[in-house]
């Protein structure tokens, strides 16, 4: 004759094995609470994955008509209006030796501020937006561009792939000289 | 009713503009800086300075063509002419419309003569300054060491 388990015992494992669980949520949580993150936005240009650090980035626009102001230099394709107020739109590809984008569909405009200077800065898309563990960062490649490694603060892995983080305040800086 | 400023001890609600359109770029003017317009064959008959808008300010390579040219004649010490593409219209805007350059464009040189723009009916209008434009290029012809 089958003997059926005491409902008591049944209880008590899974008690335990509710227990467990808790432990389990309660040791991440604490661990992810102790360790910094860095919240950083995901973009791509010609199929390379870049980062802005998202303290830098104010908001995100899908591509809206950039109106050209004369006399600009090239990196500078011009000015939009974002509900009454003129931003500048720059183009970063020429500063990591990479060769102009073509517009498309997922094209955004991120705009950016640092160190009291704004710009709405042109990305092919948006990847993702997330925090990630400031150990997660590490030096900068040493295959990057000669052009690139002056922008570059550093790089983590997103998934299987490398992103390079850039630095907003020396892109802008540059473009003030 | 727009907020007034005070601008040269005159009291200015609004700023009227010559509004025209050169490579799909819309431009405005101050027609305080304007003293009238010619054909652009009847400015040269007159012996004026005459250049083409592109010439004053680079378009980045954009292709142009004057389908209606007209020329522009500017107020100055020596009156010049500018040719344009026939005006489009002559636009009041609020001074609560102007923006200035964002910084980044305030940086280059270039754009000296740009001064800032206005935004009228979701039309971006590019404000160029003529005097200053002039004035830029003839310090820039006096420091040159051959025209000493």
């Amino acid at each position: 004759m089958l003997m059926k388990t005491p409902v008591k015992s049944q209880k008590n494992k899974n008690d335990l094995i509710l227990d467990e669980l808790k432990r389990r949520k309660t040791r991440k949580k604490i661990v992810e609470v102790e360790e910094d993150t860095v919240k950083v936005v995901i973009f791509s240009l010609l199929g390379e994955l870049y980062a802005f650090k998202g303290s830098d980035v104010k908001e995100i626009l899908t591509l809206v008509p950039i109106h050209c102001v004369p006399g600009s230099p090239d990196f500078i394709p011009g000015v939009i209006n974002i509900r009454g107020d003129i931003e500048s739109v720059i183009k970063i590809n020429k500063f990591l030796g990479l060769s102009d984008s073509e517009p498309s569909t997922k094209s955004r405009i991120a705009i950016s501020e640092t160190d009291g200077i704004r710009s709405g800065v042109l990305l092919d898309s948006i990847e993702d937006v997330m925090d990630i563990p400031a150990s997660s960062v590490s030096p900068p490649l040493s295959t990057l561009s000669k052009e690139a490694k002056e922008y570059v603060s550093g790089q983590f892995l997103y998934g299987d792939k490398s992103v390079t983080i850039l630095d907003v305040g020396k892109i802008f800086g540059r473009l003030e000289l | 009713m727009p907020r007034s400023a005070f601008v040269c001890g005159a009291q200015m609600d609004d700023l009227e503009l010559l509004v025209f359109t050169v490579a799909g770029i819309i431009i405005g003017v101050d027609t305080e800086q304007v003293a009238g317009m010619l054909s652009t064959e009847r400015a040269e008959e007159v012996g004026m300075e005459v250049s083409r808008f592109h010439e004053k300010i680079p378009l980045g390579g954009r292709s142009v063509h004057y389908r209606s040219p007209k020329a522009l004649l500017i107020k100055d010490e020596t009156p010049y002419a500018v040719i344009i593409e026939l005006p489009d219209d002559i636009l009041s805007v609020s001074l609560d419309s102007i923006r200035p350059l964002p910084l980044l464009l305030q940086t280059y040189t270039s754009c000296q003569a740009i001064w800032g723009v206005a935004v009228k009916e979701e039309r971006i209008i590019v404000l160029v300054d003529f005097l200053r434009l002039h004035a830029a290029r003839e310090r820039g012809r006096e420091s040159r060491p051959d025209s000493q």
